[in-house]
């Protein structure tokens, strides 16, 4: 404790505190030398001089700020204490009147407070410095976060860069995957250089299987095509272009093109799997201009290295798609343009594909349905023949009045169960309705050539003993009518009906030579009642067991035909007409002009049977429609018969109920009337 | 001279040669053939002056017989080839191989036959 000036009378000494006295020095500064800097807890200024005190208090509170300051004065009063106060922030004032117990108990207080705030102070210090730390601390761990944060953010920058540097691999990828031509494989790869400064078009050279070399580029949206017309080598012994880099194809380029090409980067593409299907002289590269410097283009160089798998596979790949189109489309041009019908049929007979001439009904039905508009398989399909071999399967079905002949070769062979089993077919269907036709007429022929000529043969060795009757009775006629003991009885008669006899199998072999002479005749002008008259008794048999009318009456209009063929058809129809009907039926055969029309004559036979069902009267006109068992009817006399009367100018028409029988009218024009 | 003219028939159907026989056998000699061997041999024993002949014969054709038979003989003999068969043989291609006259069987009417005969044989002197 400090006392500045002089004593109060009071006792103000105590044992707690240390007191010094100063009486004379004001000078606090000189005064803190003195005390060597220690800064007392109080320090009182009692000086005569109240502005002197407190000018000393003031500069021993700057110089000791934590001093408690006192001021004593002889007499205090309300402004003396304001000053204090006020001015130099004294705690107490003292003056004459305090007691020390005044004096003891405020610096008791002074020091308290001191003390507090000195521990205060210390804390604060304390605080400051922890503060500082924390600061330090806070600062360096502000750093490491920002440090760490920035790490963070470039690593994810680099990652993000990474990504979208694959998603734009990936994305080329897609799009060089789906393009469906060259064109459009181009623009991708145009796409891509257009992010690289100084790069180019590019330009695709490719050759096939032929000598042929073409450049391929696009422009303003188009694609260009050229053949290069200059002989251009790719081979490999010259090691220019089957390399990636820059071996001089602007120069090529340029002749072309007949521009200035900048140097051009040549990527060449590895196409195996054309080569595998055209041989190795299928060959394709890649022309692209570069007008940067070798090292700006680094980075463009590797993005191409990295894409140039795709490329080559896409360029295979498209090379690929257009060869088999090109193919398949000569293929399916040649499959449609085929002669037979063709389809793929499996064992349900699902159609599975067909050439052009196979569909009249277009829509996935099966093959019965399609081709043959049926509801069931056509019999005689090979198809039913289900069996597990392998080879070739051939059916005849009729269609219409279609004959078709199937061959069905099995093209796909599954395990079912145990068997191997063809599942599908291709079906080729052959129109055999002429040719089948034709053979069956030529076998016809033959048979009846073969018939012929065994008729023939009979006919001849009947002739000889009927030639010997005839003569001989001819010559007892004469002798016995010469003979007068002999006239009057009926010899003369009985002979002459012996030699009419004869006479008439004369005639009968005679007809039924011409009926079954293969040689083909000339078309004659006769009448339809004569070639009747010729034809009947050749069907004395199967008439035998009807009735039957005749009434001939165009004898003197001629037609214009082979007499034979149209004794044929006669003798069909008459034939027909009698086993149409069971014994004793009636049947009516006759001959007259057209009621329409005068310039024609009409052959008609009527029987009496129960007529031609309706359900066939459609077909009867059919080849080989028969309703007889297999073996007994051809099924060609009735086809064979209008094609023979409409060869002549003529045409055949029925007539039939179940009542009425079937009546059968022949018409032919006339040629000529004899009068 | 008035000796019989001779008539050889060959043909192997005995009906024919009856028949031929009843209608010459008042004016000539007839013999009879059945088949070429016979016929050949009775030509050149008999040397007739008309002969008909079959041209289906058993073993040998008619044809075959002319061809088979000299000139000489044939010299002052009409043949006449009768024949059922008319494949191929008409009057010319008859003619070609030596016959005078081709008739078809069967005959129409023996007399008929008879008359052409006739006729052939007075062109003979």
């Amino acid at each position: 404790m400090l006392w500045v000036g002089n004593l109060p009378t009071q006792r103000v000494e105590n044992s707690t505190y240390k007191l010094l006295v100063i009486s004379e020095i004001t000078n606090a500064s000189e005064i803190l030398e003195c005390l060597q800097g220690n800064q007392p807890e109080i320090v009182v200024s009692a000086l005569t001089d109240l502005n002197e005190s407190i000018k000393f208090l003031l500069e021993f509170s700057h110089k000791s700020p934590s001093s408690i300051r006192f001021l004593k004065v002889s007499l205090l009063t309300e402004s003396i204490l304001k000053t204090g106060l006020n001015q130099a922030q004294v705690m107490a004032v003292f003056d004459e009147k305090d007691s020390s117990e005044r004096y003891f108990r405020l610096f008791k207080k002074a020091i308290a407070e001191n003390s507090f705030l000195q521990t205060k102070r210390k804390l604060l210090v304390e605080s400051k410095r922890q503060l500082r730390e924390f600061e330090s601390l806070n600062q360096s761990l502000k750093s490491i976060v920002e440090e760490r944060t920035q790490h963070i953010e470039n690593s994810r920058a680099e990652e993000d860069e990474k990504l979208n540097k694959s998603r734009n691999f990936v994305r080329f990828i897609k799009e060089m995957s789906m393009t469906l031509s060259f064109e459009e494989y181009l623009l991708v790869l145009r796409k891509e250089l257009r992010k690289f400064q100084g790069i180019g078009e590019p330009y695709l050279i490719y050759r096939l299987s032929d000598r042929r070399v073409f450049v391929l580029h696009v422009q303003y949206g188009q694609s260009l095509e050229s053949l290069l017309v200059e002989s251009f080598n790719f081979s490999s012994e010259n090691r220019e272009f089957n390399q990636l880099g820059f071996f001089g194809l602007e120069k090529i380029l340029a002749n072309h093109f007949g521009r200035p090409f900048m140097r051009t980067l040549t990527i060449p593409l590895e196409i195996q799997m054309t080569q595998s299907l055209q041989g190795s002289s299928a060959l394709a590269i890649l022309g692209i201009e570069v007008s940067t410097t070798e090292k700006k283009a680094l980075p463009f160089l590797d993005f191409i290295s990295e894409r140039a798998q795709i490329l080559n596979i896409c360029a295979d790949r498209l090379l690929l798609e257009n060869e088999y189109f090109r193919s398949s489309y000569r293929w399916e041009k040649t499959f449609d343009g085929l002669r037979d019908p063709i389809a793929i049929v499996d064992v349900d007979y699902h159609v599975l594909r067909a050439n052009k001439k196979f569909f009249q009904i277009s829509g996935q039905k099966k093959c019965f349905e399609t081709f043959a508009g049926k509801t069931e398989p056509c019999f005689g399909c090979p198809l039913q023949n289900k069996s597990s071999e392998k080879g070739l399967e051939q059916g005849t079905i009729n269609i219409g009045t279609k004959v078709f002949k199937v061959n069905s070769y099995p093209i796909s062979i599954d395990r079912i169960a145990t068997e191997m089993k063809a599942t599908n077919f291709v079906n080729q269907y052959v129109d055999i309705t002429q040719s089948r036709e034709l053979y069956l007429r030529m076998l016809q022929s033959e048979k009846i050539g073969a018939l012929g000529l065994l008729a023939g043969n009979i006919a001849h060795e009947l002739n000889n003993p009927l030639t010997g009757l005839r003569s001989l009775t001819q010559v007892l006629i004469q002798e016995v009518s010469q003979n007068s003991s002999l006239q009057k009885s009926s010899l003369v008669s009985d002979l002459i009906e012996i030699e009419k006899a004869t006479e008439r199998s004369q005639k009968i072999i005679y007809n039924l030579l011409e009926f079954s002479t293969e040689e083909s005749t000339e078309r004659k002008k006769i009448s339809l009642d004569e070639i009747v008259q010729r034809t009947l008794p050749l069907l004395k048999t199967s008439l035998h067991n009807h009735r039957y009318v005749l009434d001939l009456q165009t004898a003197s209009n001629l037609v214009s035909v082979e007499p034979q063929m149209i004794q044929q058809v006669v003798f069909n129809l008459i034939n027909n007409a009698c086993q149409a009907m069971n014994n004793k039926g009636s049947l009516f055969i006759s001959t007259c002009l057209s009621v329409q029309s005068k310039l024609e004559v009409q052959l008609i036979i009527q029987d009496s049977g129960s007529g031609i069902p309706i359900e066939i009267q459609d077909r009867i006109f059919e080849p080989f429609f028969t309703t007889k068992k297999e073996g007994v009817g051809t099924g060609l006399g009735l086809s064979f018969a209008k094609k023979v009367v409409e060869k002549y100018g003529g045409s055949i028409c029925f007539e039939s109920s179940a009542k009425e029988g079937t009546r059968f009218i022949v018409s032919f024009p006339v040629v000529e009337k004899n009068e | 001279m008035n000796e019989l003219k001779k008539i050889l028939i060959v043909d192997d159907e005995p009906l024919v040669r009856r028949s031929l026989r009843r209608v010459f056998h008042e004016k000539f000699l007839i013999f009879e053939a059945e088949d070429g061997l016979a016929g050949i041999k009775l030509w050149k024993e008999e040397k007739p002056n008309l002969v008909f002949l079959d041209i289906l014969l058993p073993g040998m054709t008619g044809p075959e017989i002319l061809k088979g038979i000299d000139l000489e003989l044939k010299n002052n003999c009409k043949v006449i080839l009768i024949s059922a068969y008319t494949g191929g043989y008409n009057l010319e291609s008859a003619k070609n191989i030596g016959a005078d006259l081709f008739i078809a069987k069967p005959f129409e009417n023996i007399f008929e036959v008879k008359e052409q005969a006739e006729i052939l044989l007075k062109e003979m002197v």
